[in-house]
């Protein structure tokens, strides 16, 4: 078990805390209870100016500054991954999955980056590594905008792509392909469904049957979830009827989840 | 039973099923469909039509579902129910089963 009160001292410790830090926060599988003995720490602070990474790690995010600097450290032989915002970078991220910004047909959110999705798919589960003031406040924030909206629709489109492929394959007599393409769009659907529920994460497929455990929803049981995922009842005779049933359930999904 | 252009005709004996490449969105309970083509935000009743498409129920089904939910003749539903559906077939967002 990690003790998560240590958090502070052990980045100072390695002068990997900023003197402007104004958040340590703490994600992933092992705050979720899901980590395992090789699961990563991942460690999120949050400060006001620019951390200039000493391995030289960044990632380009179309926001300003346009980088995301990173570190890695080990302690008591488990690595952590360190991400580096400031936040103003975290305002303009918030400021996309503003309710306003969701009822724009052009509204920014449309164009959200893997690092800004990530971040938003973290947040909901962090847990504070310092007095938790500004995680709180921002939790809350995001309680009161679209952000739940943003990721089910950014789901639900991935699933339509998908499903539009699926089609296409069925029509041109491509079978295998249009199991792997009804296959993606549930998986993308189920994201999109789970993610208006409260359990987002969409950027972790391997989590995904846990969060449809948690989610406990009459739109699609987890034994059926389940059977299709793991194409129990699939067979390479009926394959068009297998994909018509698929994509008739990431309909059902579509008509279901509340954007 | 083609219509003129092409799509089946709608009657009340016709079974509908959603073609497999159709979008659809919940937003607040207004449902939109998106085809290849075209595009409609659905209003509350035809919302709620479009809700009983189950490849088995016929419009006249529907129709009675519609009657019942929102205390109209049943004739009236079903006609109603079928020139919705006429327009959605013609904009290929839903589909005359065969």
């Amino acid at each position: 078990m990690i003790d998560f009160s240590n958090v502070a001292t052990e980045l100072r410790d390695r002068e990997l805390l900023p003197d402007s830090a104004e958040s340590i926060f703490l994600s992933g599988s092992i705050v979720r209870g899901w980590g395992n003995k090789t699961s990563d720490l991942d460690v999120a602070i949050v400060s006001n100016d620019h951390w200039k990474s000493s391995i030289d790690e960044y990632e380009h995010v179309p926001l300003e500054p346009n980088t995301l600097p990173a570190e890695q450290t080990f302690v008591d032989g488990r690595r952590w991954d360190l991400e580096y915002w400031t936040a103003g970078q975290v305002a303009q991220i918030l400021a996309k999955v503003s309710a306003e910004e969701f009822a724009d047909e052009q509204g920014s959110w449309r164009s959200l980056s893997f690092h800004e999705i990530a971040l938003l798919e973290r947040l909901p589960y962090a847990v504070a590594a310092d007095d938790g003031a500004w995680l709180h406040r921002t939790q809350t924030w995001l309680d009161s905008s679209a952000h739940r909206s943003v990721l089910a629709a950014r789901s639900l489109r991935n699933a339509d792509g998908c499903t539009e492929d699926a089609a296409g394959q069925l029509a041109a007599g491509d079978l295998d392909s249009a199991v792997l393409s009804a296959q993606l769009a549930l998986q993308h659907a189920v994201d999109g469904l789970t993610a208006s529920l409260g359990q987002v994460g969409s950027l972790w497929p391997k989590w995904r049957a846990r969060r449809m455990r948690l989610v406990r929803t009459d739109v699609l049981s987890y034994e059926e979830f389940w059977a299709l995922t793991t194409l129990r009842d699939y067979t390479p005779q009926e394959a068009p009827a297998w994909v018509e049933r698929v994509l008739g359930v990431c309909r059902r999904i579509s008509m279901a989840v509340t954007l | 039973m083609n219509g003129a252009d092409g799509s089946r005709a709608v009657t009340p004996d016709s079974v509908l099923v959603f073609p497999l490449n159709v979008r659809i969105r919940n937003y607040r309970g207004k449902i939109l469909l998106g085809g290849y083509e075209h595009a409609f935000e659905l209003s509350e009743s035809a919302t709620f039509m479009c809700r009983q498409i189950d490849g088995t129920r016929t419009v006249r089904d529907i129709g009675q579902v519609v009657a019942a939910e929102f205390d109209v003749d049943p004739q009236t539903a079903t006609q109603d129910a079928t020139e919705l559906f006429t327009q959605l077939v013609v904009a290929d967002v839903v589909t005359v089963k065969e």
